[in-house]
């Protein structure tokens, strides 16, 4: 019989998705500083696609040597190198507040399409449904310019792709500071897959 | 009968009937407001103070994806972890200095976290009669998610230049269950969903507490620490030199950009330069730097964001946002330098 060991429980907490008191914040430091637990983990993760007959993606053999050439690469400073205090009072409470009390005075009226969405139990929802018609669907413009993008964030230089990707979770972080919508953004930061 | 009575009197009949029936419609609309207000504020309270771990499901298209999420407070700040549990292992790590991301190609991204205090969104006075002209809020009624009573708040542009949401806050929480993103028409672009959630109770906490860290997070990556920004103070104007926007998308200013000494670092070291253009609600981020060559001119989209690139005068300007294209691609064209 083996005891588990912290590893054991980082390569858990990734493998099978269930996270330890400190959540995966641990595990992802512990595997980006630890080669032979990014190692065992690529095992893993061939195993488990393999048991669960799953296509197994060769790349995934390669991923610890693409991770160790990416840290050399990497960071990508997102400014000047300089290390600065975090100011002591950062007053998270205090933000949702300002949030609540500003949003207080914003007006209210309904928005046309809206209840096409979820089941609604308002009784208001008919009136307001006749009361709607302000807004114009997405005009051929915008399928037109649609037309024009770059289908997905990949791009042809490496660098690009991650500078691009930093400057997102970036503009991710900078968004969220204000509390509206707290750390969920990050789902889509992370909900995308391999079709980047 | 009614041709009987003096035309003043069913002048007055009629005025009288109107007020009677508008009045009612009012003192709905007015208590609908105020809940929905209140909701939202409810909302915000419970992202920043709640402490949860659940399962999340992302859709984006045809695109499906399930999430681990785990939310914790630890000695007074939030650290936030997200795993993907379908497809390529993706994360996202977010401790008290920064944010960590292992991405599809197993690339890893560290950026500086940044203090609630550098709230560009809400944290000065908000316009209120600019977002009034932008976008409607109202609550939609009652919904279920991972088995929870919600009510559903939507906030819905008025034009295609912004995107709008949807709220489903969980009645006893007041946590979002469900968000949606959506475009005008109010057509989800985005949607994120719980399908199980677990509140951590008292004894967890302790236990958190008790428990050491092991690891500090990413020493190899960036662990930079954020400076404030500078405020969205709708009186005041943020100095953007030597660059300006000119003809911003309707409802959309510059609020927000890195602090004088950061801008001034920047400008001698060549460093990067960052601005904030904001409705009051969407957000726009725009990075300029010098080309360095592996910058992009085009545009690109990941999910609902879109990132329009070009080059201005030797440097590269990159603009990322939450944002229809012709938004980003607009607040793009919209920077020059200042003659």
């Amino acid at each position: 019989m083996t005891t588990a060991t912290p590893d054991h429980w980082h390569l858990t907490a990734l493998l099978d998705g269930e996270p330890g008191p400190g959540g995966f914040e641990v595990a992802i430091s512990a595997l980006e500083q630890d080669a032979t637990l990014r190692a065992r983990f690529e095992r893993g993760l061939l195993i488990g696609q393999v048991l669960r007959g799953e296509t197994s993606t060769p790349a995934a053999r390669t991923i610890s040597a693409r991770v160790s050439a990416a840290l050399a690469t990497e960071p990508v400073p997102m400014r000047p190198a300089r290390r600065q205090r975090v100011p002591a009072s950062i007053n998270r409470p205090a933000a949702a507040l300002a949030i609540a009390a500003s949003l207080v005075a914003v007006a209210v009226l309904v928005g046309p399409g809206l209840l096409s969405g979820p089941a609604m139990e308002s009784p208001g929802m008919a009136r307001n449904i006749a009361q709607q018609g302000t807004a114009e669907p997405a005009g051929s413009d915008d399928a037109q310019a649609d037309a024009q993008v770059v289908e997905r964030w990949t791009m042809e230089e490496p660098a690009g792709s991650t500078a691009l990707d930093a400057l997102l979770v970036d503009h991710r972080e900078r968004a969220s500071a204000s509390g509206l919508t707290g750390f969920i953004p990050y789902a889509a930061v992370v909900g995308q897959s391999g079709l980047r | 009968m009614w041709r009987l009575l003096p035309r003043d009197t069913r002048l007055l009949i009629i005025v009288v009937g109107v007020c009677w029936l508008a009045l009612p419609v009012g003192a709905v609309d007015s208590g609908q407001e105020r809940s929905s207000l209140e909701l939202l504020g409810r909302m915000a309270k419970a992202l920043s103070e709640r402490e949860y771990e659940g399962t999340l499901v992302y859709l984006n298209g045809h695109q499906l994806s399930t999430l681990r999420i785990a939310h914790r407070i630890d000695g007074g700040q939030t650290r936030e972890s997200l795993l993907a549990l379908s497809g390529p292992i993706r994360a996202v790590a977010r401790g008290h200095q920064s944010v960590t991301c292992v991405l599809p190609d197993a690339r890893a991204i560290s950026v500086p976290r940044h203090p609630a205090s550098a709230a560009t969104l809400h944290s000065g006075a908000l316009d209120i009669e600019r977002l009034r002209s932008h976008y409607l809020i109202h609550l939609l009624g009652r919904s279920r998610i991972a088995g929870r009573d919600t009510r559903v708040v939507g906030i819905i542009p008025r034009d295609d230049l912004r995107y709008g949401y949807r709220f489903f806050v969980d009645e006893e929480t007041g946590l979002p269950l469900k968000t949606d993103l959506m475009d005008s028409a109010a057509i989800p672009i985005e949607q994120v969903m719980f399908t199980e959630i677990e509140f951590l109770e008292e004894a967890d906490k302790q236990a958190l507490v008790s428990t050491p860290e092991r690891t500090r997070p990413v020493a190899a990556l960036s662990a930079q620490t954020a400076t404030s920004t500078t405020p969205a103070d709708p009186s005041k104007i943020v100095d953007a030199a030597p660059w300006h926007f000119t003809a911003l998308p309707a409802g959309y200013r510059l609020v927000a950009a890195d602090p004088p000494r950061a801008q001034a670092e920047a400008q001698v070291e060549g460093g990067r330069r960052w601005f904030m253009i904001s409705d009051g609600l969407s957000t726009v981020s725009v990075y300029v730097e010098p080309d360095q060559e592996h910058g992009f001119t085009g545009y690109k989209r990941v999910g609902a964001v879109h990132a329009a690139g070009r080059l201005v005068d030797g440097h590269q300007v990159t603009v990322v946002g939450e944002a229809p294209l012709p938004t980003v691609q607009a607040i793009a064209d919209a920077l020059r330098t200042q003659p």
